[in-house]
């Protein structure tokens, strides 16, 4: 089993771990062997301790030894987005500015992971301050995806997307303001869960728009988002904005199966910019959930709707901007020249005009909520418009024309961010240059167990989950 | 003075930031701006964005808000 110990899904890992069938200090050694070997060439990992992740393991070994594991991830490596904080380690945030920043505190998400039992091996790269959906960093460099090495991985959680793929690790922690999980996991063909806002805490993540971030895992199966999504949501005190909602048990419903749910298809909007190439892998996974039981249902947005992806935009830029004056004002040079830019634009948003784009929401959630789940109880859409494209081409540094292309990437993405609904990002298939891409299941306000559970559907009867890149 | 010196003026008065060609296109500011303009009319006079916070909470699933 050793030498295939890496192609084991998170869920086949703990199960090992737990029956003595592998130990932490094994799977954790064939990870930082991987993570060493390949994590260069695809520039995914900002930093790295061996020595102190194998005695994390054998921690975890002795324990469970004694009869003590902590939960359902014990002694299961895990990396994650360079934004998490850990009190006492850097968290660089993909940029120049924090690259020595030690937090005194450590993340929710991380703190829930801990207790599950997981380990924390490496912290992973990512586009500068989380803001940018294409992975390139000038700072840190570009992280590459590892079905070919020239294309994009997606942002801003692009080492996390590649380090999952490549199966580098077992699972990654990553971060979604406009589409910043949901790119890495369609680029790189894997899952992530971008939950619904306030659903997990945001205590102690690196923030970018605090109206819109979300903090979700990318995983390689659906079963494996559920588990580590299991581990992170819920209330924290630590952030007055997380929901008082009790959390579901995700892994009870994940076998349900997809009989008679109505799954919802967009006749406007979603497909209007999308490549025939995409749209047809997209609409071609719709066929497995009616084989299974489902009931296709069309259904018309809000002539609208669209406002809601440059909406997401002007509240991004505007937040963002005031995070990040004092820098912009003292050191701009040590911002990447594209990241500089875009947070300088938030400063010229009237503040009038920011807080009627928040207010909006709740006339914009309704009309969509009317529009869409009085019909269907989730949404089947795209990502992506397009295949990825190469690094070299959506370089905006050296080719500003591409700009226009890379604002019109989070057409899919960034409305539901804007609504704050949870979205489940699935594999579904492979581009005629070989790359993946996904659909996304797009929920009611914190009904994620209805995405696991139809997302889980669709792995049980397609194989695009088991692929991975040579 | 031309809209763009205007801006940069106005930029280094109030924001504090001498923005060189950082900000050479303001149009996605003002883009979006108009774009605000057009939905003025659907913002009800006594909202706040704690309105679709509850109204977030209101739409989850209904064994959620039951517990």
């Amino acid at each position: 089993m050793s030498s295939h110990i890496h192609q084991l899904s998170l869920t086949e890992v703990a199960d090992a771990i737990a029956t003595g069938k592998l130990s932490s200090e094994e799977v954790t050694a064939a990870a930082l062997d991987r993570l060493q070997a390949i994590g260069p060439g695809l520039n995914a990992v900002q930093d790295m301790d061996p020595d102190a992740a194998l005695a994390d393991a054998r921690q975890a070994d002795k324990a469970q030894a004694r009869g003590d594991r902590r939960g359902p991830l014990h002694g299961v490596p895990l990396a994650h987005k360079d934004m998490f904080y850990r009190a006492g380690r850097v968290s660089g945030c993909g940029s120049k500015i924090r690259a020595d920043f030690i937090p005194d505190h450590t993340s929710r998400a991380l703190t829930g992971l801990d207790a599950a039992g997981a380990l924390d091996i490496a912290r992973l790269n990512m586009v500068e301050f989380a803001l940018g959906v294409t992975g390139h960093n000038e700072i840190t460099g570009h992280v590459r995806n590892p079905w070919n090495t020239e294309y994009i991985t997606g942002g801003s959680s692009s080492g996390s997307g590649a380090a999952v793929a490549a199966r580098l690790v077992y699972g990654a922690l990553g971060s979604d303001t406009g589409g910043s999980i949901r790119f890495p996991c369609c680029c790189n063909g894997v899952v992530g869960m971008k939950p619904t806002w306030s659903r997990v805490s945001r205590y102690g993540a690196m923030p970018l728009s605090k109206s819109l971030d979300t903090i979700g895992p990318l995983t390689r199966t659906v079963r494996d988002n559920a588990l580590m999504f299991q581990a992170i949501a819920g209330q924290d005190a630590n952030d007055p904005t997380s929901s008082p909602l009790p959390v579901p048990d995700y892994l009870a419903t994940l076998s349900d199966g997809v009989r008679g749910l109505r799954i919802g298809v967009p006749e406007n909007y979603f497909y209007e910019p999308v490549s025939p190439e995409i749209a047809a892998l997209v609409r071609a996974s719709l066929a497995v959930f009616t084989d299974a039981g489902a009931e296709l249902v069309t259904v018309t947005l809000p002539d609208d709707f669209g406002d809601t992806n440059f909406l997401t935009s002007l509240i991004t830029a505007t937040e963002g901007a005031a995070l990040h004056q004092d820098w912009l004002q003292t050191r701009f040079e040590d911002y990447g020249q594209q990241t500089g830019a875009r947070f300088m634009t938030g400063l010229t948003t009237p503040a009038t005009r920011y807080i009627q784009a928040r207010n909006l929401r709740a006339p914009m959630l309704a009309a969509f909520n009317e529009a869409v789940f009085e019909k269907a109880d989730v949404l089947h859409a795209p990502v992506m418009i397009s295949a990825p494209p190469s690094i070299g081409e959506s370089d905006t540094a050296a080719n500003p024309g591409f700009m226009n292309a890379i604002t019109a990437m989070g057409h899919c993405t960034r409305p539901v961010n804007y609504l704050g609904l949870p979205a489940l990002t699935v594999p579904c298939g492979f581009t005629d240059g070989g790359l993946p891409t996904a659909f996304q299941l797009i929920g009611r306000p914190f009904d994620e167990a209805t995405l696991f559970r139809a997302g889980e559907a669709y792995q049980h009867d397609t194989d695009w989950h088991t692929k991975s890149p040579n | 003075m031309s809209e763009q010196e205007a801006l940069e003026t106005w930029m280094r008065r109030f924001q504090g930031v001498a923005p060189k060609d950082a900000v050479s296109d303001p149009s996605r500011s003002s883009g979006m701006s108009d774009l605000v303009q057009n939905h003025l009319a659907d913002i009800p006079f006594d909202s706040e964005h704690a309105g679709y916070v509850k109204l977030l909470h209101a739409l989850a699933p209904k064994e959620l808000n039951d517990e």
